[in-house]
C-alpha cells in the first residue's frame, strides 16, 4: 500500500453473533448463525418472527428495556472497538470526524412516545430527541470524546456502505484526516410491523438465493471502521487492516420500494467502484452480496452480477451474511465491510447458511453452503436499498 | 479550482413558492402562518401518486422539480442530496395509530414505505429519473448547509459534475409537542424574532415552519459546456479557519438553544471581517424554525439578495454586536455569508458570490 492510499485501521462490530471481531471471525470459519425466534407484539397480536437480535452477552438490555437508545448502545460498543484497534486516543481524537449510516436509528423511542400519548400518559419528550437519527452521531462523539465533524446519512439498506464510501471520499480528497464511519440499526416492533406489512419477512431462517426463499429475517447491528490514509495510520503505529480501493453509488429511479429486477443498479455501482479503484473486474476474488433472500432483491442482484461478470460469474464465489446476522438494514453494508475484512484475514469465503437449492434462474451463481478456503486479495461488497439506492465498496487485503 | 455555480432554485414555504416568499418577515403572530395550506399540482405526478406520498415528499418533489426546470440541466448528470431533521413524522404517527388499534396485520404498507427516511429522495429520483447517486443527510438546524457544502466539495473534488441539493421539513403534532415540552416552542414568538439578542434570554422560543427548498449546483465548467447560466457562485466556508470577508451575513438564529454560541460566532466574524461593517440578517423570522430546511432557506435568501430582489429589514440586535453590524442594506451585496448552527454545537457556513467575483 502507498502512503496516500485510504485504509481501514480499526474495525468494531456487534450483531446477533455477539460483540467483537474474534466472535465474528469464529462464526465465519465455523458457519454459525445468530438467528433465533422471538415474539413481538402483545395479547391477541403476539406472533413469532425469526430475527437476529444482539444477545444479552453483548448488550445487557432487552429490546423493551433499551427502547429509547438501543442504536446508541450498539454504536458505543462498535465504535470503542474500532478506535481501540486503530490506537486513537488523547489528542488524536480531536481530528476524528464521524459518519453514521442508519435507516431508523432509535425509532423504537418514537413508538414508545406514541404509545404513551395513546395511553393518555404524559409522553416522555426525551424519546423524541433520541429518535432524531442525527443523535446517534452525537452520542458516538460524546462517549468517545471525538471533536470532529458529524454527519449522518441514510440510503435505506445501503446506508452503512454509503457512510463508509463517503468517509473514503473525504479522506481521499483531503477533506478529513480520519473518519469513524459505519452503520447502525436496531430491531423494534415498528420495523417488524413495517416489513411484515410489505410481506417481506420470512418466519423461518432466511435462505438467500435459494429456490424456496420467502423473505428476510430482521436483524440489528452496528459495524464501525476507522478510515484514514496509510500514512496517517502508520504515523500513529496503527496497522492498516485493508485498503479501500473504490466506491460507487447509484439510484435506480425505478420504484419507491422495489429494486429493478434487471440488475442495472448493482451493475452500475460495481462498475463505478472498479473504475474508482483503477482495477478490472478480473481482480475481484469474492463478492459479499447484499443477499436479503427476498424474491426481487436476489433477482436484481443476480442479474446485476451476471451483467458484469457474464460467463465468469460461476468462478466468483459469493456469499450473503444475512443468514448469520439477519438483515441489519442501515448497518448491513458496514457489516459486510467488516466481515469482508475478516474473510480476507482468514482466507475464507463465508458460507451462506440455510441455502439448500439454488434458484434455477441463478444457475451461474457460485454460492457456498460451507466455508471455502480461498486466498482473497480483493473483496467487493454490494448493497441495495429501498427506493433503488445502491452502493458498492471494493476492499483490498492489507499486505498487497 | 473547480468553481461551483448555482444554476437553479425551487422552493415552497408557507408564504409562497418563489423568492418573493422570502421578502418579508412572517406577517402574523399565528402558527397557522407557518404551515403550507396546499401544494400546487406537479406536472407529471399523478394525483393518485401524490395522495400516497407524505407532505414532506410532495414538498420535496415540487421544489426539486422547479430547481431542475430552472437549471435546464439534464437529470442524467445529477446526484441528489437532501437534508432532513425529523423526516415524515405525520406518516410515522399514522402507521402507529393503525398498529396500536388493529395490530400488525392492519398496519399499512403504503404508510410505512412512504414514511421511511429516504422516501423523499427515492421519490424525486423516480420522478425525475435521476440515477447518478446521492444520499439523505440527517442532521439538525445546519443540515441544509451541510448538504450544500458536501455537494460543493464533491464538485470541487470532481466526484460529481452536478447535484440537486435541498432540504425539507414537515409540520406535525409530534414535532410541535416535543418542542413545546422542551420549552423551545413559544406561541408568543411564532415569528422567531431573535429578541433574545436584545433581552439576553436565550430560550425565548420559536414557531415551527415547514416546506422545501432545492438548488441545482454544478461545476462552472460543466455549466459552460452545456451553455447553462450560472446565477451565482458558492463556496463552503470553515468558520474557524477561513479568512472571512463578507458584506452581508445571514444567520439562522431563531430564538433556540444555540443562540448563545451563535452570538459568539457573530462577534468573532465581525472582528475578523477586515474592518468592514456587514449587514446582519436573521432569517428565521421569515419562515419559522424549519430545522434542516432553515439553513437551506437562509441560503435561498442569500441567493435572492444577490439577485437584488430582497428588501433587508432591520431587527433589534444584542448590545454586544450592535456596533459591529448594520441592519439596513444601502448597497447591493456582492458576497454573502450564511452561517447556521445545530443544537449539537456544529456550525456550517458557506459564501454566496456574484458570478464574476470568483477567483
Amino acid at each position: 500500500m502507498k502512503p496516500h492510499d485510504v485504509c481501514i485501521s480499526g474495525i468494531g462490530i456487534v450483531s446477533a453473533l455477539g460483540a467483537g471481531c474474534a466472535i465474528h471471525s469464529e462464526a465465519l470459519v465455523n458457519a454459525k448463525t445468530g438467528l433465533s425466534s422471538q415474539t413481538f407484539f402483545t395479547n391477541e397480536y403476539a406472533a413469532d418472527f425469526m430475527c437476529g437480535l444482539v444477545p444479552k452477552t453483548a448488550c445487557k438490555l432487552s429490546i423493551e428495556e433499551s427502547a429509547a437508545n438501543r442504536a446508541n448502545i450498539f454504536c458505543e460498543i462498535a465504535s470503542k472497538q474500532a478506535l481501540l484497534q486503530a490506537g486513537i486516543s488523547g489528542a488524536g481524537k480531536k481530528k476524528v470526524d464521524i459518519i453514521i449510516g442508519t435507516t431508523s436509528g432509535n425509532i423504537h423511542g418514537a413508538s414508545r412516545y406514541f404509545a404513551q400519548k395513546k395511553g393518555n400518559q404524559d409522553p416522555d419528550v426525551s424519546l423524541v430527541s433520541n429518535f432524531i437519527p442525527a443523535s446517534i452521531a452525537d452520542h458516538a462523539a460524546a462517549i468517545n470524546s471525538l471533536q470532529g465533524k458529524l454527519l449522518t446519512v441514510s440510503s435505506a439498506c445501503a446506508s452503512g456502505t454509503t457512510a463508509i464510501g463517503h468517509a473514503f471520499r473525504m479522506v481521499k480528497n483531503n477533506r478529513a484526516q480520519c473518519v469513524l464511519a459505519g452503520g447502525v440499526d436496531a430491531v423494534s416492533p415498528f420495523i417488524v410491523a413495517g416489513f411484515n406489512s410489505l410481506r417481506l419477512l420470512s418466519k423461518k431462517h432466511c435462505s438467500p438465493f435459494d429456490a424456496n426463499r420467502d423473505g428476510f429475517n430482521p436483524g440489528e447491528a452496528c459495524a464501525m471502521v476507522v478510515v484514514e490514509t496509510v500514512e496517517s495510520a502508520r504515523t500513529r503505529g496503527a496497522i492498516p487492516l485493508a485498503r479501500i480501493c473504490g466506491y460507487g453509488e447509484a439510484l435506480e429511479a425505478f420504484h419507491h420500494t422495489r429494486s429493478n429486477p434487471d440488475g442495472s443498479g448493482i451493475a452500475a455501482v460495481v462498475t463505478k467502484a472498479i473504475e474508482c479503484a483503477g482495477l478490472s473486474l478480473e481482480s475481484i476474488d469474492h463478492v459479499h452480496c447484499h443477499g436479503t433472500a427476498t424474491q426481487v432483491n436476489d433477482m436484481s442482484e443476480y442479474h446485476g452480477l451476471k451483467l458484469l461478470f457474464e460467463d465468469r460469474l460461476k468462478n466468483i464465489p459469493i456469499c450473503s451474511s444475512k443468514s448469520m446476522t439477519g438483515h441489519t438494514l442501515g448497518a448491513a453494508g458496514a457489516v459486510s465491510v467488516v466481515l469482508g475484512i475478516l474473510s480476507m484475514q482468514n482466507s475464507i469465503v463465508p458460507a451462506t447458511l440455510f441455502h439448500n437449492d439454488l434458484d434455477p434462474q441463478f444457475t451461474d451463481l457460485n454460492i457456498q453452503k460451507a466455508p471455502l478456503k480461498k486466498d482473497l486479495r480483493h473483496v467487493c461488497t454490494t448493497s441495495l436499498g429501498f427506493g433503488g439506492e445502491t452502493a458498492s465498496l471494493l476492499l483490498e487485503r492489507a499486505d498487497i | 479550482m473547480n468553481a461551483v455555480a448555482i444554476t437553479g432554485i425551487g422552493l415552497i414555504v408557507p408564504a409562497g413558492t418563489d423568492l418573493s416568499a422570502l421578502k418579508d418577515p412572517m406577517p402574523q403572530r399565528s402558527n397557522d402562518a407557518l404551515q403550507i395550506s396546499s401544494v400546487p399540482q406537479i406536472d407529471g405526478l399523478s394525483k393518485n401518486d401524490a395522495r400516497r406520498m407524505s407532505k414532506l415528499t410532495r414538498y420535496s418533489i415540487f421544489a426539486a422539480n422547479n430547481a431542475l426546470r430552472m437549471s435546464g440541466n439534464s437529470s442524467e448528470a445529477m446526484n441528489i442530496y437532501i437534508a432532513l431533521t425529523h423526516g415524515s413524522t405525520s406518516l410515522l404517527e399514522e402507521f402507529h395509530t393503525y398498529l396500536f388499534d388493529y395490530g400488525p396485520e392492519m398496519a399499512s404498507p403504503n404508510t410505512f414505505s412512504n414514511g421511511v427516511t429516504n422516501a423523499p429522495l427515492s421519490s424525486i429520483s423516480s420522478f425525475a429519473k435521476i440515477k447518478q447517486g446521492g444520499t439523505t443527510i440527517l442532521g439538525y438546524e445546519n443540515a441544509g448547509c451541510d448538504a450544500l457544502n458536501y455537494c460543493a466539495n464533491a464538485i470541487m473534488d470532481k466526484e460529481h459534475d452536478a447535484c440537486l441539493v435541498g432540504a425539507s421539513e414537515e409540520y406535525s403534532e409530534i414535532v410541535l409537542d416535543a418542542y413545546k415540552k422542551c420549552g423551545w416552542y413559544n406561541t408568543l414568538n411564532p415569528k422567531c424574532l431573535p429578541y433574545h439578542f436584545k433581552s439576553g434570554d436565550h430560550k425565548t422560543g420559536f414557531g415551527v415552519g415547514e416546506g422545501s427548498a432545492f438548488f441545482t449546483v454544478e461545476s462552472k465548467s460543466h455549466c459552460n459546456s452545456r451553455n447553462g447560466k450560472a446565477l451565482c457562485l458558492y463556496k463552503p466556508v470553515e468558520i474557524e479557519s477561513d479568512n472571512i470577508s463578507a458584506d452581508m451575513i445571514i444567520c439562522g438564529s431563531g430564538a433556540g438553544p444555540q443562540d448563545g454560541y451563535e452570538l459568539d460566532i457573530l462577534k468573532d466574524i465581525a472582528k475578523s471581517n477586515r474592518g468592514n461593517k456587514p449587514v446582519l440578517l436573521f432569517s428565521k423570522p421569515f419562515f419559522g424554525e424549519s430545522f434542516a430546511l432553515g439553513s437551506m432557506l437562509s441560503c435561498c435568501m442569500a441567493f435572492a439578495a444577490l439577485q437584488n430582489n430582497i428588501i433587508i429589514p432591520s431587527f433589534p440586535l444584542h448590545p454586544d454586536i450592535i456596533n459591529m453590524y448594520t441592519t439596513e442594506c444601502t448597497v447591493p451585496p456582492h458576497k454573502i455569508l450564511v452561517i447556521s448552527s445545530g443544537r449539537n454545537g456544529q456550525v456550517s457556513a458557506g459564501m454566496f458570490l456574484e458570478n464574476q467575483s470568483f477567483e
